[in-house]
């Protein structure tokens, strides 16, 4: 890898992908196939992402075009899992169709690094051999930019959060519901359903939930301080505690929790 | 916003990305560093939250998409190709294709197979693609920007049939070839083997 990081250094694989990689170029060819079949992530001989990237990049010189469209067809079906999901409850739902037309930007956009790697030996790549699923997430992250103009966004309508005043519910369940703690839930379940709840939140309540999560403060008088305030650019902290406290009582309300008022 | 900050910016999202660690400090770094982002790191920042707490869920796999995936790939290698893409089968003698069918002890049909476009070449065991360019005289990247194209009409040949003569609609694989032409089971096995 040549990449490097704005310190100079260059990156470098996890160790764990690096063993796996020993492990993978001492294979058989048939055997790294046989092995991308393995969908348990905990198994010794699970081949991770990273490593199909590097096996992928591996085979620039030659023309075994078989290999490498296995490889290429399992990178697809990491990137399908790594994405939010397109298929499932929500079906056919205006989400869907946004998640699906995401998926389809994505892999175009690894496309493009790919091919421009395949012609030649670059670093475009890199990043998605330091961690694959993270890079596919700005990835997508760029592909939704380049493609705001395009899409069919339904903005939500929002309130007009600089002038309401929460209720004392709200800011009462505010202080019952540690998100984080939801996140770590034993039940898949409960856990997708929290993050379906974040999800779909409008954009500028989910990022003050964020920050929140980071435990940046909401404001400080101190100047050099970064706050949430600063960040999102209002004048009032009141802005910043109604986004967050919207966004909370929308996250109980789908996840069918009582206000804490009852 | 040029092309070129396109890519810085696309470089920013997946730098931050790849940090080892997603805690206050970096995404405070990141933000101080490239404010006009803020929007994006805070969203990717969760993002990449979301997928951690939702590591482990069974995703359906789409396998429709992953061939069309495949099929958008291939189409951007050969288009990046440009090269015109000559017919190798046209130029090869009567001779090279007795000497390549007796190379690989196949029957005709399986070579012609190949001079049809019929089989996928993706499907083919790198080393018979390999024989396949030597055959015809051809290098392996030639053969298979030819093989991409859709199948064709086997020429040279005479119809005794009252139907016109149609080019098959899809391709198959390799495999499905040698079924189709009969290939017994042992000499299957060994041309499908993968000799890497």
């Amino acid at each position: 890898m040549t990449k490097q990081k704005p310190d100079g250094t260059t990156y470098t694989r996890r160790d764990d992908v690096e063993d796996a990689l020993e492990r993978l170029v001492g294979l058989r060819r048939s055997d790294v196939i046989a092995a991308l079949k393995i969908r348990d992530a905990r198994s010794a001989l699970y081949v991770q992402s990273e490593c199909i990237v590097h096996l992928m990049r591996a085979t620039r010189t030659d023309n075994n075009q078989y290999y490498f469209g296995e490889l290429y067809r399992e990178l697809m079906r990491r990137i399908t899992a790594v994405l939010p999901r397109v298929e499932g409850e929500r079906a056919d739902t205006a989400e869907n169709v946004h998640a699906a037309d995401a998926r389809d930007r994505v892999r175009d956009l690894f496309n493009e690094k790919l091919s421009v790697d395949r012609a030649e030996a670059g670093a475009g790549l890199d990043y998605f051999e330091v961690m694959f699923a993270d890079a596919i997430a700005a990835l997508r992250k760029t592909a939704m930019r380049r493609a705001t103009r395009s899409a069919a966004r339904s903005e939500r309508i929002e309130a007009d959060d600089d002038s309401s005043e929460p209720s004392l519910a709200v800011e009462r369940a505010v202080g019952s519901l540690d998100l984080k703690q939801e996140l770590l839930s034993d039940d898949p379940i409960y856990r997708s359903r929290v993050i379906a709840a974040i999800q779909t939140l409008p954009d500028k309540q989910r990022r003050v939930i964020e920050m929140t999560l980071q435990e940046m403060p909401i404001d400080s008088s101190d100047e050099s301080l970064m706050t949430i305030r600063k960040v999102i650019g209002v004048s009032s902290e009141k802005t910043v505690r109604n986004r967050r406290d919207a966004a909370y009582a929308s996250i109980r309300k789908a996840l069918g929790i009582g206000t804490g008022d009852e | 916003m040029s092309e070129r900050n396109h890519l810085d910016d696309e470089d920013v999202l997946l730098a931050f990305a790849v940090e080892p660690e997603h805690d206050r400090a970096t995404l405070e770094r990141y933000l101080k560093s490239h404010p006009h982002l803020a929007d994006d790191l805070i969203d990717l920042s969760l993002d990449m939250r979301l997928r951690r707490a939702g590591e482990g869920a069974s995703t359906p796999v789409d396998e429709v998409w992953v061939e069309e995936s495949w099929a958008a790939f291939q189409a951007t290698m050969s288009t990046n190709a440009g090269a015109a893409v000559v017919d190798p089968f046209e130029t090869a003698s009567s001779e090279d294709l007795v000497a390549l069918r007796r190379t690989l002890g196949v029957p005709s049909g399986v070579i012609q197979g190949f001079s049809t476009r019929l089989v996928d070449i993706a499907t083919v065991p790198a080393w018979i693609v390999d024989a396949v360019a030597r055959g015809v005289r051809t290098s392996v990247g030639d053969l298979r920007a030819f093989m991409t194209a859709e199948p064709r009409l086997a020429t040279g040949l005479s119809y005794k049939s009252d139907e016109a003569p149609a080019a098959a609609a899809a391709k198959i694989t390799f495999e499905a070839l040698l079924v189709q032409c009969r290939v017994k089971d042992d000499k299957r096995r060994e041309l499908l083997e993968d000799r890497d």
